[in-house]
């Protein structure tokens, strides 16, 4: 018993569950589904070029709506309950590392090849897109870009938080949890005035200055950047806390 | 394993270990109505000791409240003299090896158990070496390499076996450890298993089967409904199946007529008829080696064809219903 080896700090137990998620991910399914997925609104640009709309914003929306919210539930959702479901969290809980490392770890390696992955979806997107002017709105339109680019990556983010929350409460079925949150919170809240103020997408399209619509009919009362800067922190860093704690004092449990 | 009572006795005193590795004081713990353990009191010391039970006994329920994925809802459980319970720097020194057949099928036999490693703190270099280690103790090298959902059962379970050892723990849980493991896999778990108490670790196997845990100890704590209901030496325990009365089950097409011939001998100590099935004789005896041979001559005897013949107690159950009862009568007598 070799009693000078120390238990492994959080940041050694995150970087162990980091390398242990991305070998299974680089090994699983899901990450065929992600390419094609994050390769559709390139296709859907390209079509769009035939049509008179601006394409890069007619595709942002279907960004905007659909993949930020959906793709990261894809992952992020099973990343508590996979392990309660598979009982592999015996093995993990019975290890000195911080169980809170395995939250963060496992959030790590899903997320990071995420935002790679948007982020070379969205560049293509516009690069395509581009292409409706003979090229000379590349340039110009660089600057809403990065910022569409930098919002969506956020966005990314703080879905994957907020997924990974919800999933660690419907273990049975974590990507319908987080399909029955964004429809549910995401979808219809935002068509209801100042209750659009709790949902993640309103704050994404604020900071993007992108089809936000108005927070109350009939005023033109605005939430400042910064306000909903704040707001995506609290959601993304909150929905974080949840999943870890989800974990941090949890006893053995199985859902079979 | 140092036990002070050599003979397994119906419990209500607690055994007392030197050197003591695992205590669990009036350790209950309940899922909703449902009891796991209740009031369970034992010692453990160095050596191996099995934990021997039926299946929902509770055996699985105490293994995860002395590895600290249970919290106790009454009492205490102690590893090394600290409480289990949200203590990880205890958890460095404790090897568990789970009953179910949950693994990371995606990644290689090496990895799973090198990544298991370095979640007790060890470098990513020094954990692979070490799972590479224990995967060879578990007859796993050639196979350390493939993804673990091509395991057959077997593999699995030595695979699961290696990461509760690779990283030198001085206590270690093993909750079935023979399941799923074929002949030749069996007498290498065994094997290692036997090393690793040899070592002066504190190794506690569980199992509901008495011959995998005579195979690797002669210590033994019996559970029962979430309590011990014996503990001492395995050996007691066979005399103890051999002593109580022992059912032999005989179905035939004469019932009345083979109980008849079967009645006056000495070796019989009753006869009875299965109230399921009008053809069945039951026969008691406490000399089962002198009763078997005894039935068919019997029955050629009286002319009666035997269908079948069986023993439904040739087993633990007979003796854990055993012991139960004693419990049951010494509480009687205290109640009067």
């Amino acid at each position: 018993m070799n009693e000078s080896i120390a238990v492994p700090s959080l940041m050694q137990a995150v970087g162990t569950y980091r390398r242990m998620h991305w070998t299974r991910l680089s090994r699983g399914r899901l990450r065929y589904a992600l390419a094609i997925l994050l390769a559709l609104p390139v296709a859907t640009a390209a079509v769009a070029l035939g049509f008179d709309r601006a394409p890069f914003d007619y595709v942002l929306e279907l960004y905007f709506r659909f993949l930020v919210p959906f793709l990261p539930a894809l992952g992020a959702s099973a990343i508590v309950s996979e392990e309660i479901e598979s009982r592999t969290f015996t093995f993990i809980f019975a290890r000195p590392a911080p169980r809170v490392a395995m939250v963060l770890g496992k959030f790590v390696a899903f997320t990071g090849p995420l935002l790679v992955g948007f982020t070379i979806s969205l560049a293509a997107t516009y690069a395509v897109a581009s292409l409706r002017g003979g090229g000379d709105d590349f340039v110009a339109g660089l600057g809403p870009f990065a910022r569409a680019l930098g919002v969506s990556l956020v966005g990314v983010i703080v879905f994957s938080a907020i997924t990974s929350l919800v999933g660690s409460w419907f273990t049975r079925s974590p990507f319908m949890g987080a399909v029955g949150y964004v429809l549910l919170i995401e979808w219809i809240f935002s068509f209801v005035p100042f209750f659009k103020l709790l949902t993640v997408t309103w704050h994404l399209r604020n900071l993007a200055a992108f089809n936000a619509g108005k927070v109350l009919l009939g005023s033109d009362w605005q939430v400042p950047l910064w306000g909903s800067a704040l707001a995506l922190v609290a959601f993304g860093g909150l929905s974080m806390l949840g999943a870890a704690a989800a974990v941090s004092g949890a006893e053995y449990r199985t859902d079979r | 394993m140092s036990a002070k009572n050599e003979r397994p006795t119906a419990k209500d005193d607690v055994r007392h270990v030197e050197n003591v590795m695992v205590r669990a004081q009036h350790a209950s713990r309940w899922y909703g109505q449902i009891v796991g353990c209740n009031d369970l009191t034992l010692e453990i010391g160095p050596g191996i000791l099995g934990l021997l039970g039926p299946n929902g006994a509770g055996k699985s329920t105490l293994m995860k409240l002395m590895t600290g994925q249970l919290r106790p809802s009454k009492g205490t459980v102690e590893v090394l003299g600290e409480r289990v319970w949200d203590n990880r720097a205890l958890l460095r020194r404790i090897g568990y090896c789970p009953e179910h057949e949950g693994v990371y099928e995606d990644l290689t036999g090496l990895e799973f158990v090198a990544f298991m490693t370095e979640l007790s703190g060890f470098s990513p270099d020094e954990a692979r070496e070490r799972a590479t280690r224990a995967l060879a103790d578990m007859d796993l090298a050639a196979a350390q390499d493939r993804r673990m959902g091509e395991y057959s059962k077997g593999m699995r379970q030595r695979a699961k076996l290696a990461q509760a050892f690779a990283h030198d723990p001085q206590v270690i849980f093993l909750d079935e450890p023979l399941t799923g493991c074929d002949p030749l896999a069996r007498v290498r778990v065994i094997e290692i298993i036997k090393r690793l108490g040899k070592d002066g670790r504190c190794v506690i196997v569980s199992s509901h089967v008495l011959h995998e845990i005579e195979a690797m100890t002669s210590e033994i704590v019996l559970i029962h409904k979430g309590q011990v209901l014996a503990d001492g030496n395995v050996y007691e325990i066979r005399e103890m199946i051999d002593r109580h009365p022992h059912q032999i089950r005989v179905a035939c097409d004469e019932p009345r007529a083979l109980a008849t011939a079967l009645v006056a001998d000495q070796a019989v100590l009753g006869i009875g008829f299965d109230a399921m099935d009008a053809r069945t004789v039951l026969v008691e005896t406490r000399q089962p080696d002198a009763c078997y041979p005894l039935i068919p001559a019997a029955a050629r005897k009286a002319g009666v064809k035997i269908a079948s013949l069986t023993s439904p107690d040739n087993n633990l159950a007979a003796v854990f219903r055993y012991l139960t009862e004693e419990k049951q009568a010494q509480a009687g007598v205290q109640n009067r």
